[in-house]
């Protein structure tokens, strides 16, 4: 009886664990359908969004991001870039007036990512996974 | 471009709107009215194309911007970082407020133009220049090549140092950034060349070298035939070092030199003329969690011309408190020993930032500046050894 309740309790806390730490599935990069890209790994997507990558495998990508507030952008600050919203705009703001980067666009919704990824071969954005469609190619899952 | 739309042939146009269209005209006035038709029709297609062309050209422009509104006030009536009329004294002062906007063009998939025009007070007016412009052609997935007008990239802050935004304190520590001929000389604000800049990612680490060849415009001196390198290695992002090291060859700007006397204006000349320019630069950054650090120390050489040679270094850092964060930092300079114009000068900074907004930070900060020989950056020997200095600023950048 004692060794069912310690399993149970060890069974929430691991839950409520994995989920704090983002182990859930919440945040999809995605392409453009006709995109020659296929997958993308975490190393990549952090790579694309610290301004450090214009292609990958010589195919030239165009990323996007949501703006802050947003649950799949603040995944990926959190357990991809892992940087704070402060942090990593006063990291733009020096790669943008250093001329060493142009600013990503930002988009206000993860329908409007959805809309600019279908109307651009090249683009890179990312969305919560519920809002994945199949007129979308996704790179990277978590 | 317009033009070239009006060369399109009749025959390539829809059958039936062509047939329709030649109905419509009377045959007396035919060859009248098809040149007024042709006239409006390459018009409107002209009008139609540019319009698009404007359209795709704004989708690859993107326009940034910063300014900084900063007023500094000292207890010495001679003025510290810039000549009398320019620099911060006790009857305050405005200098440092700027205004800048940057733009960046994706001319194709691998060819970028970023340019950055900025507007500051010189004295009692804002003076506008282009701040650096260049073109950037991505030649690899690694390896970029950047030529025009280009930020200086020596020193840890210099290649953003006009946007107060980007770091701690109103001003870049000045006994190592400042760009006053009576200054370290370390950094610059730009040159005009190429560079090549490497990059590399393994594991944890981001490597990048940057190979840069050009001339720069001093106050009273042109540095030309320059060739540097800047080598920076960071550690997931937290813990950076950078080192560089360039060296050019120096010839006196006699035009820019025209307020100092005569005699002092040939003794420099002569002995500045075709001496070397040389610094090497290291410095090391880290933001660990909400720590922020910052060290840099500078070796600066002119080969005869002994006045020049010089060291510089600083030490600093902040801790983000929520929106605040509490900095200090502690700045030393040394300048021309054993010549007549030998200068020695401390500064220990205390401020406080706090981001009013996500853009938007307000600064308040006290410096005590110590002058243990000579001027240092004192327009002439300032009257006190210990000087105060109390500022205030608001940055932005959007």
């Amino acid at each position: 009886m004692t060794n069912k309740i310690t399993i149970k309790i060890i069974l929430i806390l691991l839950t409520t664990t994995l989920s704090s730490i983002g182990m859930s599935n919440e945040f999809a990069v995605i392409t453009n359908i006709d995109n020659k890209l296929d997958s993308l790994s975490a190393k990549d997507v952090r790579s694309i969004y610290l301004g450090r990558k214009n292609s990958i495998n010589s195919i030239v990508i165009k990323p996007v991001q949501l703006v802050n507030g947003n649950a799949a952008h603040e995944f990926l600050l959190q357990n991809i870039i892992g940087k704070k919203p402060k942090q990593y705009k006063a990291y733009w703001t020096r790669l943008i007036f250093s001329g060493k980067s142009a600013p990503i666009t930002t988009l206000k919704s993860e329908q409007e990512v959805l809309n600019w990824i279908q109307n651009n071969s090249n683009g890179i954005g990312y969305i919560s996974t519920s809002a994945i469609t199949d007129k979308v190619k996704v790179l990277y899952q978590q | 471009m317009g033009a070239s739309l009006c060369r399109l042939d009749s025959h390539k146009w829809p059958k039936h709107s062509y047939a329709d269209l030649m109905t419509q005209i009377n045959t007396g006035d035919k060859m009248k009215n098809l040149a007024k038709l042709g006239f409006l029709m390459c018009l409107s297609l002209a009008t139609i194309h540019n319009t698009l062309v404007a359209a795709e050209w704004a989708d690859r422009t993107t326009i940034s911007g910063f300014s900084s509104a900063i007023y500094q006030q000292t207890d010495e009536h001679v003025a510290f970082d810039g000549e009398n009329h320019i620099g911060v004294a006790q009857h305050g002062s405005f200098k440092g407020t700027r205004f800048g906007i940057n733009i960046n063009s994706q001319i194709s998939d691998r060819v970028r133009l970023a340019s950055q025009i900025l507007s500051s007070k010189e004295n009692s007016d804002f003076s506008t220049k282009l701040d650096w412009a260049f073109i950037s052609v991505s030649l690899s997935d690694s390896l970029t090549l950047r030529t025009g007008k280009v930020k200086y990239p020596v020193g840890i802050l210099n290649e953003y140092v006009a946007v107060g935004y980007a770091y701690p304190w109103i001003a870049p520590p000045s006994l190592m950034y400042s760009l006053q001929s009576n200054g370290p000389q370390a950094t610059r604000e730009a040159y005009t060349g190429a560079n090549l800049l490497w990059t590399r990612e393994i594991n944890d680490f981001l490597t990048s070298v940057d190979i840069f060849y050009g001339e720069v415009q001093l106050n009273m001196m042109r540095v030309h035939s320059m060739t540097g390198s800047t080598i920076k290695i960071s550690w997931q992002d937290r813990i950076s070092l950078q080192t560089s090291y360039y060296r050019g060859s120096m010839d006196p700007d006699i035009e820019e030199a025209h307020g100092m006397e005569e005699n002092a204006m040939t003794m420099m000349t002569q002995s500045m003329e075709g001496e070397p320019h040389s610094a090497f630069v290291i410095g090391t950054k880290a933001e660990i969690s909400d720590v922020l650090l910052f060290a840099e120390y500078a070796d600066i050489d002119m080969g005869e011309f002994k006045t020049g040679k010089g060291t510089s270094w600083y030490t600093g850092g902040g801790y983000h408190i929520n929106d605040f964060m509490p900095y200090g930092s502690v700045e030393f300079y040394e300048k021309g020993k054993n010549t007549m114009n030998y200068s020695k000068q401390y500064k220990a900074t205390a401020g406080l930032r706090y981001d009013v907004l996500p853009n938007t930070a307000v600064k308040f900060e006290y410096s005590r500046i110590h002058t243990s020989a000579g001027s240092g950056l004192f327009d002439h020997a300032p009257e006190k050894s210990d000087v105060n200095m109390y500022g205030v600023s608001l940055d932005v950048v959007f």
